[in-house]
Formats: C-alpha cells, structure tokens, sequence
C-alpha cells in the first residue's frame, strides 16, 4: 500500500512538472473541440441553386417565389442554359431547377408535369441536400396552390419533426461525439509514453530490482492517469455545456460512471502499447495508429457504422470510442436510456479487462 | 556453497536473441564477501550483462548463478532485499527532486518512517547533498547524480552493491570521491561490485573480474596479474623527444615487443617473456601496470607500419596555423556550454581535447566545423571563417563523429560509395578510391556485411576512411576511441600518428586520459572551460615531477575551483 502511495505521489509529481502533460490534457481537448464547433459543419444551411423558368405563365412565377422565400436556398435566375451549366461546372451554383415551357399546360392537362432538378453529384452531401430542398419546395407549392389548378389535393401529406435535436444543430450531436474521439487520443497520448518512458531513462532497471511487485507498478501507473483523464473529461464536457452552449439532458453521475470505464480502456490500450514499445518514439507512431485513427475512423461518429462492409463492422466492436460515443451522445441528447449505457459499459468493462490482463502479461520484471 | 562467497557462477552461458554471438561465454567465478570488486573490460565485453545476470534482470541461456546463496532465476524478490544496484544513467527520476528520489526508493524499499529519517540524515551527510535536498535531479552535475544514485542504492542497507559504470560522464574528481566513499562502505563490511571500462581504475580493486567479448580472461588480485610482467616493462627515449617517431619505428620491427605505448613523453614498451633487450635501445626499467598486463593476456599489441600514410596523398600547403578559435562561447539559455574558448592548431600537430563529458568539448568541435553556430567569437579553419566560407572551410575537414555515425543498415561497400559520392567523387576517381580504401583497411571480408553488425574496431576503421576521402588536410576526431578495447585503440592511434607524420593536422577529444599522451598539445575542458592548455610535459610540470595525466588534471581542476570558489561552489 504504501508503495503503491509513494509511486502515485511520484507520478503526480511528474505529471504537474511537465508541461507537456497538462498541455495534452487541457489544452490540446480545448482547441480539438474549438475545431469541432468552428470548423466542421455538417448542416448545409444555404446552397446556391440556379432557376430557369421556361414556361411563362404568370402564375408559374409564384413558384419560382416558393424557391425564392426558402432560407435554405440562395437563387439565381438564369435565362440561358449554357449559362447555368457553366456556373454549375464552376462551383458558382450546387444545382440547378429547370421548369419546362410546358410545365403547366401539363399540369392543365392532367398530365404528369416534370420539373428538371441537377445536382452536383461530386459533393454527394450537398447534393442531396439540393435535390430534397427542391422536391420539399415544389411539395409546398403544390400544397397550397391545388386549388388554382383544379387538381386534386395530393392524398398524403408528411409533416416531419426533428426530436432530441429540434434545429438540427449539428454541432449539438458532434460535439459529444467528437469528445470521445478526442478523449481516445488524449487518453491513449498521456499513456502510452509513460512506460517506455521508465524504460529509456532507466528507471525501471532500478524500480524492479526494489521490492516493487507488478500490480505495485501498474496501480502506480492507473491510478494518477485515470485522475488527470477523469480532470481531462470534466474539462471537455464543461466546454461543451457552458462555452458551446450544446444542451445535457442525461444524468452527470452517469455521465461520469460510463466515462470511468471508457477512461479505463483508454488507458489500458495506452499503457498496453506503451508496455510494448520500451521505445517513446515507437510508442507515440503506435498511439496515433492504433489509437486515435481507428476511433476517428471506426467510431460511427464521422462515418456510419451500419453502412460499413461486415468485416469492418466487426473490427469497430474493438474500438471503446465507439460505445462511448453512443452513451455520450445520448446523454447530452437524449436523457438517460439505460438500455444504451448498460450494454456498452459491459463492452468497455470488458476490453478495460481485457487490457489490463495483456499489460499485467508483458509488464516484464526482467530485461528479457 | 563457500561462507565467504557472495556470487558463485559457474558455467554461465549468455546469448541474446537475433545475435550470433555469446554475450557472456563459459564464465566460473566466485565474489568474495567484503571486498571491492573491479569488473572490468571494453564496452560490449558482458559488463552489464553479467550484473544483470547476477541480480536477475537477465536469464542466463545456461548455467548457473546464486547470489547471497540464492538463485536469481527464481528468487529475484528476495535477492533485491538484499542488494543495491545503480544501474548506467543512476536511475533517478530527474523531474523529482533530491529528496523525493530517496523518499521514493525509501518507500520502495520499505523502510519505516523512523528508519528513513535516520538514513536519510546520514546518507546526505555521506554524499555531501544535504544542501541540495530540495533541487531537480535532473539540475545536478554528473557528479551529484552519481552520489545521489549511490545513495538511492544504499537505502536499505544492503549487504551486496552493484555500481554499473558509476564513473562514466563523471569527471576525475568526483570519480576519486566516489571511489573514496565505496572504500568507506566496504570496510563496514559491504560487498561492493564495480564495473569499468578504463583500466587504469583496476588498482583500487581488491580483486578484479576481467572481461573481453564475453570471456573470462582473468579474475583475481590486480597486483598478482600486473606482477607477472615484473622485469618486462621498460621506458627508452629518443634523444630528440620524437617519441611518435620512436614508436613507430617500434612497431614497425614489432620483434620481441608486447606493447608499446607513448607515456610521459618517453616511450614504455613491454617486452615478450624471456626477452632482455630491444635493438640498441638503452631499456629503463618502468614499474608495471595493470593495463601492460591486460594487453599480455589479449595477446599483445598490433605491431607494424600503418598502410595508410604509405599511399595517401594529401593537399600540402603553408599555413602555420591551420585552425584558430578565437573567444568562442556558445550559450543555451542560461547555460554556457563553452565559455570563452580560445586556441590556434599548427600544421601537423595532434590536437587534443581532454575533459569528462559535458565539459564542452563536442560542443566546441561542433563550432568549429560550422556544425553550431557559436554564441559568439570566430573559428578559421584553413584561413577561412566558418560563419562566411562555411561550405570552403569544411571542405578541409575531415570530420568523425561520436559513435561513427555510419549508416547501419548499408554494408561496408554502400557506406563507402555513399561518403565517397557526398564527397564529391564520381566515375573512376571514385572507384579507385574506393579499392585504395578497402586495400588500406582491409575491408576485403566484410564488404557485404552491414556496418551494424561489424566489430567495433572496424566500424571504427570504417569511420575513419569514410572522412578521409576528400584526403582532408585536417581530421577531426570526436571520441574516436571511446568504447573501443585498448589493442584497437593502439591500432587507431598508430593510424593517426601516421597520417600526421604526413603534414595532416588531427583535431580530437577524448575522455582517456592516457590517450592525452599521444598529443602533442592539449587543452584542459572543464564546466564549458578551457582552463589550461600546453604540452602535457608543461601541463604535468605545473602539477609537479612524474605525475600521471590525471593527477595532473585533478590538481589543475582543483586549482581552478579555488579560484572560482567561494561565490560559485559545487556548480
């Protein structure tokens, strides 16, 4: 016990004497997020789309006014076609509505009446947002205008609400997203160099040739680190909540309980890869690939987990990133489902054991 | 098991993984109990390995060990209660301070707080750190450091200490300090186990464990070994005090000569057992050394004329100065790594830095081939300032680095086509000096083979003829022979003394003392200083008659620290 005690305080002591320390865990999480909030945005709130209207009837023009008052959507009219096909090639306009010269004669006629809408198919993301800002428009348009035409009302009609995120804030689902991306990689960067560490400076040859035993070493290690990543989290979700403004349904003390076992794993895989490096070079090259990409990657967070090929679906169920973000993000979200946390704090319980097994495995006491 | 055995080895077989060959090969020895055990070879000879061995860092591949009667395979726990072991680097954490490294270690070792406060008291007495309780470790001098690693390894009063190295990067002084106070402890009784690269430390051993690629080639009393040489050891004197000549021609006969080294400006030689007499050399007995014995059991020195100078030509010229720092000072911070550093080097002379690491001198050497840019002050090299005719002025040089820096992962071959072609040699010229090289150094067999995996003293060869390609007028050598066994080391230095003999001037640092012998100037390096520089005729001279070149550096250094002192004690 009380060597367990002298080897915290040791590391304590350590920890607030290099800057590098506290800069990982405070300050690199505070710009990551920063970069989070300002610079990634995945609502595309106004897209540029070209019209040309060919048929001139007058009341075609309320259409075009339907376009015209979307907040969503910056038009502009187009007389000519090459016109707007050039603007398009250029990236001036994302897409572009054509309505046909015969448009409302076929409508009058109780024909199906077409409307051309082109996307921009190299922007996938936009380019979907255009083609359903254009369909939802010409919806409203019909919505309302049925009567002048003499048609029929159209028989079904949706009306969507957005739950959990009522304005489609982006920012309010990435950002307790991006936290457990950013916590793996401050996590697993605090971690990985303090064994090898110890090894390159020699002063593991001296701590085991004391009376030290493996579970002396490794506590010495869990417990300061597992401090300062629990100082990390609290930190990242004070951002959130009071600088960012993105709102905490959930329960703290759960918050802080799901973050327990997913800074367990953590820092299991990174003590884990620090244990076999013996190398500080070696270590943090194995911190950034095997740690921060896969959860970057893997988590669900950037890129859908459903919609990955099998094999790689079953790989992402060893990232902790990625239960993590689950339980984050319904927490800020949603409120506390407690059929979220239970099954994804078993997975990181059980990969933080997993761990520590393999690290308690190779923590050698010899030099070979 | 004996009673008075702390270590019994016996057949002892180490090999390490992905090596060909044995680290620790067929060794037996027994360590007594309350002695002060010298273990001693070259680096890469199974120092470490055989400590670590000994306390159960390391698996021996075969045989057997008991250490205080225990087996470190399989008892590791109970043998750390019972020793002290500062390993290379002392172990410390250098972000905690002097008082919270022992109370760590304390801790560590499990001592009761009563036990610590009386220990730590008397330890802080013993190593003279009471003041600098409460300073970083990392902030201490190598000296400090090595005190405060010995004190980290005497908590818990051991009965059995194992020093690793403890007097490398620690300059003479407090080498002799430390030597004092381990005397200290082993007469309370304390086995103390001390390992070395330089020989001339064997006689402070009662015993000594002598160790060369991992064989046992002797173990036993220091004077029985260098008492076996009595009558075989003898200086002779050129008349004119040519003694680099003198040697060579030595050498180049070879007939009947164990050794022959430069020393105190005469020339000591060891004779073959049974031989009387050297040519028409007129032989004054000398007193032997233990070194003259270590090279009689390796087998003798390497004897002939250095193929080298024969076939080299090198650009003559008729500048009487041919490297000149003038008030050099490079700063770091608060730190002066080189204060105020002035020197001129004539055509042809050896130059030699001397001092512990960390005293400045590879930091000087880097300044003067523009590899740093100093503080402030000026270096010519060849009549031209480095800072405006950088790429001129090193054309000149030939430069060998620390540890060779050879590309490891290239044969011999590729590291020659390589150095050649950055060097500025192409086509035939280049082919051509490439056979001469491989001819001069006989590179024949090992062309395909990595630089990695060549012995040192070929790597260090290599280094060698890696810098000369351009046939530089000036050679600058940095620890050419750090880490290397005395016979290559007298090889190497054959080499050299050669290619000065051809108009070549030879700049090199060194932390062997003895090694000063061969040079014909010297300047003293001590905390970023130059604080003597001459002869070493003139710089034992201001010490006094017959003193070795450390004792003569010892009182020099002291000399200086009086001057300093009292306003800039310890640091």
């Amino acid at each position: 016990m009380k060597i367990i005690k002298a080897l915290v305080f040791k590391e304590f002591c350590q920890m607030l004497r290099d800057p590098s320390t506290m800069l990982i865990a405070f300050i690199l999480p505070f710009i990551l997020l920063c970069v989070y909030q300002f610079a990634l945005n995945l609502d595309t709130n106004t897209v540029s789309i070209g019209l040309k209207v060919e048929d001139n009837r007058a009341k075609i023009s309320s259409l075009a006014a339907y376009f015209e008052n979307t907040e969503y959507i910056r038009l502009k009219h187009y007389q000519s076609r090459q016109k707007m096909e050039k603007d398009m090639e250029k990236g001036v306009i994302r897409g572009m509505v054509i309505i046909p010269n015969n448009f409302s004669t076929q409508i009058m006629r109780r024909e199906v009446a077409q409307i051309q809408v082109i996307t921009d198919g190299s922007e996938t993301n936009t380019a979907n947002f255009v083609a359903n800002y254009a369909s939802a428009i010409i919806q409203k348009w019909l919505n309302n205008e049925y009567k002048y035409w003499r048609i029929k009302r159209p028989a079904v009609q949706v009306v969507s609400r957005f739950w959990y995120n009522e304005e489609l804030n982006s920012h309010w689902f990435i950002l307790p997203g991006a936290l457990s991306v950013i916590m793996t990689l401050v996590g697993i960067l605090l971690t990985a160099l303090v064994i090898s560490r110890e090894w390159e400076r020699g002063t593991m040859e001296s701590l085991i040739t004391t009376k030290v035993t493996k579970t002396d070493i490794l506590l010495g290690k869990y417990i300061p680190y597992f401090c300062l990543g629990m100082a990390s989290m609290i930190f990242g979700v004070f951002c959130c909540v009071v600088l960012f403004q993105v709102p905490f349904r959930g329960s703290y003390f759960i918050f802080a309980i799901v973050s327990a076992f997913f800074l367990l794993s953590l820092i299991g895989q990174g003590f884990l890869i620090s244990t076999l490096a013996k190398n500080q070079f070696v270590a943090s090259q194995a911190a950034l690939i095997a740690g921060f990409l896969p959860a970057l990657m893997l988590s669900g967070l950037v890129y859908p987990i459903s919609s990955m090929p099998k094999p790689i679906q079953f790989l992402s169920n060893f990232i902790s990133a990625k239960y993590f973000v689950g339980c984050s993000q319904n927490l800020f979200m949603a409120g506390n489902i407690w059929d979220i946390f239970i099954p994804n704090s078993i997975f990181m319980i059980l990969m933080s054991i997993i761990f520590y097994i393999f690290i308690y495995r190779f923590t050698a006491q010899r030099l070979d | 098991m004996k009673a008075d055995a702390v270590v019994e080895i016996s057949d002892l077989f180490k090999k390490f993984p992905y090596t060909s060959e044995f680290a620790l090969n067929d060794l037996n020895l027994e360590i007594a109990k309350g002695k002060i055990i010298g273990l001693i070879g070259p680096d890469g000879a199974g120092k470490t390995t055989l400590i670590r061995s000994i306390i159960g860092l390391l698996l021996p591949t075969s045989g057997s060990i008991s250490t205080l009667g225990l087996n470190p395979v399989t008892q590791k726990s109970e043998i750390n209660q019972n020793i002290g072991y500062m390993p290379q680097k002392f172990g410390l954490y250098e972000d905690l301070t002097v008082i919270e490294n022992l109370n760590l270690y304390a801790d560590l070792k499990g001592l009761s707080e009563k036990d610590k406060i009386s220990s730590f008291k008397t330890l802080l007495d013993f190593t003279e750190l009471k003041e600098f309780r409460s300073r970083l470790a990392g902030d201490l001098s190598g000296g400090m450091k090595q005190k405060l690693g010995l004190a980290c390894a005497l908590l818990g009063s051991p009965e059995f200490l194992l020093l690793d190295e403890p007097s490398v990067g620690v300059d003479p002084i407090s080498r002799r300090e430390l030597m004092k106070m381990v005397k200290k402890l082993s007469l309370e009784g304390i086995t103390i186990l001390w390992s070395t690269a330089y020989l001339d430390e064997a006689e402070h051993f009662d015993t000594c464990i002598l160790l060369n690629e991992g064989k046992l080639l002797y173990s036993g009393s220091p004077k029985d070994l260098t008492k076996t040489l009595c009558d075989r050891t003898f200086f002779v004197q050129d008349a004119e005090g040519k003694n680099r000549i003198l040697l060579k021609n030595i050498l180049k006969d070879g007939k009947g000569i164990t050794d022959a080294v430069i020393q105190a400006e005469k020339v000591r030689i060891v004779l073959d057992k049974g031989v009387s007499s050297f040519g028409n050399l007129i032989l004054t007995p000398a007193e032997p050394r233990f070194e003259d014995a270590v090279i009689d059991i390796l087998g003798g020195c390497p004897k002939g004329e250095s193929e080298l100078s024969k076939n080299l030509i090198f650009d003559s010229h008729n500048l009487e100065y041919v490297i000149e720092a003038k008030a050099l000072v490079k700063k770091y911070g608060d730190f002066y790594a080189v204060k105020n550093n002035t020197f001129q080097v004539k055509k042809g002379e050896i130059f030699g830095l001397l001092g512990p690491n960390g005293a400045g001198k590879s930091t000087s050497f880097k300044m003067l081939c523009g590899l740093i840019t100093p503080t402030s002050g000026s270096a010519r090299i060849m009549g031209m300032d480095i800072r405006h005719d950088l790429s001129k002025a090193r054309s000149y040089l030939g430069y060998m680095a620390q540890k060779f820096s050879l590309f490891g992962g290239l044969s011999v071959m590729q590291n020659l086509k390589f150095f050649s072609g950055i060097y500025g040699l192409f086509g035939g010229e280049q082919k051509e000096k490439i056979e001469q090289m491989i001819e001069l150094f006989n590179f024949e067999t090992y062309l395909g083979q990595n630089a990695d995996e060549l012995p040192l003293g070929f790597k260090q060869r290599l280094a060698l003829s890696c810098a000369l390609m351009h046939n530089p007028p000036i050679l600058f050598l940095d620890e050419p022979t750090s880490g290397v066994d005395p016979l290559t080391r007298r090889d190497f230095w054959n080499h050299i003394s050669s290619l000065v003999e051809k108009g070549v001037t030879v700049m090199v640092t060194t932390h062997f003392m003895d090694e000063a012998e061969y040079c014909d100037r010297i300047s003293l390096f001590y905390r970023g200083e130059a604080i003597e520089t001459g002869t070493p005729i003139e710089l034992k001279d201001k010490v006094g008659k017959d003193c070795t070149m450390e004792e003569a550096f010892i009182a020099l250094i002291e000399k200086f620290d009086k001057q300093e002192s009292p306003h800039n004690e310890n640091n």
